[in-house]
């Protein structure tokens, strides 16, 4: 197992460096199909629903939700932040992860943003990046939409560092089914804004989508410090160089 | 206060009037007054859950010489761009506008109070960028304008939204369509879309 893994990992590095193209998309008509099935399920299932959420939902309500499934998937950041070396940032995460599960109720209260201990945002597909790994294919995977090889890993990690997954499996299975419902429409309620301006923008939606969320991974990687992106022949884009990036 | 002194303080208020019309904000102003504008539109909304059409002719206003359409339009389209002439490029410019400033008012017309705060501006030559943060509640969504100095002034020509160039995403989804059907295409399914918003409200 442990072996297969290191293959895997050693084949995902070689794939990274064979594929420094922004819109390498070897799954492409694959893709496109998983995308519009995902779009038409979404619009007759979670979009309504979510849009109901929010309009009978207070916003203080909800916030607490997010906040509360944020908590939840904390121990991954935590992880996370380890693993690619940001070792202050680790303890403050975990010390977040503490605080909020006890004094913010079950992670309801983010009340460790308050006493100086930001919120950060690291997973797996991100530490994957930092340690040099490409992106490799693009994949849009059925109901969880935009993800890439390199990404494909963290759907392991962060359901194993996810208290909730645990609790669900062995205490009390008959709450988990609520609450990954509810989980589904808090995150689809998060993405409404994104998802009704690619609507109304889009002129090719899965290309929108595909480049929109590779600049943010992109952009999370590099903690918000992505480097310039140098003018390519075949993309014909050149960005602004700004030293410190 | 004699003759002298009068001049000299006339001469000082003058000075001190001159950045409001002259074309001396930085960039941090430029884009921080503009936010600023259009948040006390959408406060002065009587329903605040929409935007009326005066709203928008409004926010329009407020937007009016700070926002570069024609350089957001020429870097969405890429190379095309060249092959145009002046008046396809004035039409281009102008769909570009009319499809940004609906979506943009649509998300804009959400508005709920979030807070924006801005970080100094970073200037190389004619570029610059600045950092913003749009806060709501505890939430953070960092917003990073990119502006050029032109013969008016600074003037905004990307928007990153979470570390997503709205430029650069347009100029991957226009190369979509342009592969397709070439630039009558773009422009076509461009007005299509256009229709088609200003039909939704």
């Amino acid at each position: 197992m442990r072996r297969t893994l290191w293959i895997v990992l050693a084949l995902m590095m070689l794939g990274g460096c064979a594929t420094q193209e922004n819109h390498y998309d070897p799954l492409e008509p694959v893709n496109r199909v998983t995308d519009k099935v995902n779009d038409s399920i979404d619009r007759v299932t979670l979009k309504p629903v979510a849009q109901g959420y929010n309009y009978v939902v207070p916003k203080p309500a909800r916030t607490m939700v997010s906040n509360f499934f944020d908590n939840a998937k904390e121990l991954n950041t935590v992880l996370n932040d380890f693993l690619q070396g940001k070792g202050g940032q680790g303890f403050q995460d975990l010390g977040r992860f503490f605080i909020n599960t006890t004094l913010g109720i079950g992670g309801l209260v983010d009340v460790a943003s308050s006493m100086g201990l930001p919120r950060h945002n690291e997973d797996f597909g991100q530490t994957l990046g930092v340690w040099g790994a490409g992106q490799g294919a693009y994949i849009v995977y059925p109901l969880l939409g935009p993800n890439s090889v390199r990404d494909t890993p963290d759907l392991v990690t962060s359901t194993v560092t996810n208290p909730l997954f645990w609790i669900g499996l062995t205490l009390a299975p008959y709450v988990a089914i609520p609450l990954t419902a509810l989980n589904y429409v808090d995150k689809r309620a998060r993405l409404l804004e994104a998802s009704n301006m690619r609507d109304e923008l889009a002129l090719d939606p899965y290309v929108f989508t595909r480049e929109a969320w590779r600049q943010n991974r992109e952009y999370l990687i590099y903690d918000g410090h992505p480097p310039a992106n140098p003018l390519q022949q075949d993309d014909g884009w050149s960005d602004d160089d700004w030293g410190d990036e | 206060m004699n003759m002298m002194q009068r001049i000299l303080l006339a001469l000082a208020m003058l000075w001190m009037v001159t950045p409001a019309w002259a074309t001396t904000d930085g960039p941090r102003q430029v884009i921080e007054h503009t936010v600023r504008e259009m948040i006390h539109v959408l406060e002065a909304r009587a329903d605040q859950s929409k935007l009326t059409e005066q709203d928008r002719e409004a926010i329009r206003k407020v937007i009016h010489g700070k926002f570069d359409y024609r350089a957001m339009a020429r870097r969405s389209l890429g190379k095309p761009w060249k092959q145009i002439d002046e008046t396809e490029r004035a039409h281009f410019t102008e769909l570009f506008r009319q499809l940004l400033e609906r979506s943009y008012g649509n998300r804009l017309s959400q508005y709920h109070g979030q807070k924006v705060v801005f970080a100094d501006a970073q200037i190389k030559k004619k570029r610059a960028r600045v950092k913003s943060k749009v806060i709501d509640g505890q939430r953070e969504t960092p917003v990073e304008y990119r502006l050029h100095q032109t013969k008016t002034g600074w003037q905004v020509y990307d928007i990153r939204i979470e570390g997503t160039s709205m430029v650069r995403t347009f100029y991957q989804d226009f190369k979509s369509t342009l592969a397709h059907g070439g630039y009558q295409q773009l422009v076509q399914t461009l007005e299509q879309k256009i229709a088609k918003l200003k039909a939704h409200d």
